[in-house]
């Protein structure tokens, strides 16, 4: 968790003043993408709401905040029945400094399912002068139960500058185009683009960029030289899982660019590939390739297959994309 | 005191450390090493005493029993502790530090990192001395190939040492067994052809493997179907078999895209890597010319969607896979057909 990645500050101010304003909300969502300082925000807003002086260390430690994150321990990083019951029974006791008491979900969407079950309970009767905020990349997934039971609060993604800055904080050696291009590809979001770092994703978007560029040049035929080149580099863990989102980052942003709204280039060369990828495959060809390529991540990851074929099978269904394309605009 | 793979040997003929820790990936040769120290003082009328790691959990003190008392009928005795570990770590320092003699004490070990407190205590001890055993490589077992057929005044044909030093297992003393049965079944032939080798030494699954997938590839669908259907009786995981189909169908989709790139079958199987197997290089350079580079593609969707399936609950596997593979031979046939 990045701790005050980006301020939010007006978003940060109305609730404050919704929730000192009698609107006391009793169960909160900050729904948003991953990254965007959703946690960070819910940690500023606790702070203000028990009167923590503004200038405490972000990881001070305050004894009516309790904030729940998958056990580093635990195998399956998923936040359990056990560690939600026992925030449950700390927040139904009375505040220790007098004001209220606040349990922070870092995040909903690590919940198991009997944790879900287990915070509903506080969350249907509420203790008096407690609050729980649950921090939701995708507040689609949680369970309905609980989503009716909250306000849901969207914190928006940053305006790319304050990204680029956010980002240029976390990572001081990148420069301010390599910094932007990391943000147009994480979508905006300054945590994301932070992971984007570890893993050489520029690199790697390159070398998507160019296997595609010379695909185009080549009629729409993948050079299978290439792509086993680009597998054997990306199939290891970190590689994989960095490699095959720039793939369908490339998918994606090609597919927005069909559809008329050019997204701003991350790469030399790029505006160009995206616009040939958009006039060749057209609308069909790349939702189709989209389909494919979400797909088959999902699945190398879910079953473990191998991942220097699924790789190459991401490639090809960019070829497919083409191909079925110009078939469609052929007919 | 570190004891360099080069020095083992020296250091074998004469052990100048009373505590020697033997590690590494090569149990068999840890296994050897620790026997040949212990057992060097019998004739001095020196028994050894055997112990377990597991058993004495982080205990020391029955290992410096053993090393120190006096036998009623044997001058004492050498101990050897199988199975050792970190846990020991901080006994043994002690025992190290003691005044006076003991017998020998060998520890056996597995893979020890750098950082293993055991292995730095036993490194830099001036009476300990630590011996790495590495996993032997190509000339390394060879070597060993050389020296027990040498013994036995039988000469290598250079086919058949390729062929040992490939395809040996890669343990010291897995290795040397086989070379001992090799050398039995020789009898007084003076000559070992690789003929003899394959006919004895069985490199077991991974061969057996290969030969299905293989024989897939060239379209020989009763032979792949025998060669899975011993796989499956003698109990190789569906999976494991998948997997190797999975990576010899990628290591001919590379070859293939070489071979389309204007190589001949011949440059594009020797630009592979790992280097392939000298046997198998005119079968694939056979199968290169045959498959085209779109029935390879299908051939390995067919293997990713039937791994899917295998690890999904309720279907069986070893017919799924089965299955798979005999699909892919009926597509080889039709590939060489072309």
């Amino acid at each position: 968790m990045h701790a005050t990645l980006v301020p939010h500050a007006d978003l940060l101010e109305s609730l404050v003043s919704g929730w000192n304003g009698g609107k006391s909300l009793h169960g909160c969502i900050l729904s948003g993408p991953r990254g965007i300082g959703k946690a960070g925000l819910a940690r500023a807003l606790a702070f203000r709401l028990l009167d923590v002086p503004a200038d405490a260390a972000p990881d001070a430690m305050h004894p009516d905040l309790v904030w729940v994150e998958p056990d580093e321990e635990s195998a399956t990083k998923t936040i359990g029945v056990d560690q939600v019951r026992a925030a449950c029974r700390l927040i139904r006791m009375t505040p220790a400094r007098g004001g209220r008491r606040i349990c922070v979900i870092d995040s909903g969407d690590d919940l198991t399912e009997p944790a879900a079950n287990a915070l509903l309970k506080t969350l249907e009767e509420p203790p008096v002068d407690a609050s729980v905020i649950i921090v939701a990349h995708t507040a689609s997934r949680l369970p309905t139960t609980i989503r009716s039971r909250c306000s849901l609060v969207r914190v928006p993604t940053p305006p790319v500058e304050t990204a680029v800055a956010a980002l240029r904080r976390l990572h001081p050696e990148l420069d301010e185009a390599g910094a932007r291009a990391l943000v147009v590809l994480a979508d905006g979001s300054p945590g994301l683009a932070a992971d984007f770092v570890q893993g050489d994703a520029l690199k790697a978007y390159a070398s998507v960029v160019e296997i595609f560029t010379r695909t185009i040049e080549n009629g729409g035929v993948l050079d299978r030289l290439a792509a086993n080149a680009f597998a054997d580099a990306h199939a290891k863990d970190e590689a994989w899982g960095v490699a095959s989102r720039m793939v369908a980052c490339l998918v994606q942003r090609a597919t927005e660019t069909a559809a008329g709204v050019a997204p701003d280039p991350a790469v030399d060369g790029e505006a160009a590939l995206l616009e040939g990828l958009a006039q060749q495959a057209g609308l069909t060809g790349l939702s189709t390739a989209s389909r494919i390529v979400d797909r088959t991540i999902e699945e190398t990851n879910l079953r473990h297959l191998d991942r220097r074929y699924a790789m190459i099978r991401l490639l090809l269904a960019v070829e497919f994309g083409l191909k079925s394309g110009t078939r469609a605009a052929g007919r | 005191m570190k004891i360099t793979p080069q020095q083992t040997a020296g250091f074998l003929k004469n052990p100048t450390t009373a505590f020697v820790l033997v590690y590494g990936p090569d149990a068999g040769r840890v296994s050897e090493i620790a026997s040949e120290i212990v057992g060097r003082d019998r004739q001095d009328g020196i028994d050894v005493v055997t112990l377990d790691g597991m058993d004495l959990g982080s205990d020391t003190g029955p290992i410096l029993e053993a090393a120190t008392t006096a036998g009623l009928f044997s001058a004492g005795s050498n101990v050897r502790v199988r199975n050792a570990g970190d846990r020991l770590a901080k006994g043994m320092k002690e025992m190290l530090g003691l005044p006076g003699g003991t017998n020998r004490v060998v520890l056996e070990a597995g893979d020890l990192t750098p950082r293993s407190p055991l292995r730095k205590l036993f490194e830099t001890a001036r009476n300990a001395a630590a011996i790495p055993c590495y996993l032997p490589e190509s000339r390394d077992l060879i070597g060993l190939a050389r020296s027990v057929l040498g013994a036995a005044k039988i000469r290598l044909d250079p086919a058949a040492e390729r062929w040992l030093g490939e395809c040996l297992p890669r343990d010291s003393l897995f290795a040397r067994r086989e070379l001992e049965k090799l050398a039995l079944f020789l009898g007084d032939r003076q000559e070992c052809l690789l003929d003899h080798v394959t006919a004895v030494i069985g490199d077991g699954a991974e061969a057996e493997m290969d030969e299905a997938v293989l024989a897939a590839i060239d379209g020989d669908a009763p032979a792949a179907m025998k060669a899975v259907r011993r796989l499956q009786s003698s109990g190789t995981p569906a999976i494991a078999l998948l997997r190797r189909s999975q990576q010899l169908f990628q290591r001919l989709h590379r070859a293939r895209a070489a071979y389309d790139g204007g190589l001949t079958a011949r440059d594009a199987v020797a630009e592979l890597k790992p280097p392939v197997f000298f046997r198998h290089k005119p079968r694939l350079e056979r199968q290169v010319a045959a498959w085209g580079t779109a029935q390879i593609e299908k051939a390995l969707g067919l293997l990713t969607r039937t791994e899917s399936l295998c690890k999904q609950t309720g279907y069986p596997e070893d017919n799924l896979v089965a299955h798979a593979i005999l699909e892919l031979a009926l597509a080889g046939r039709a590939a060489s057909k072309r």
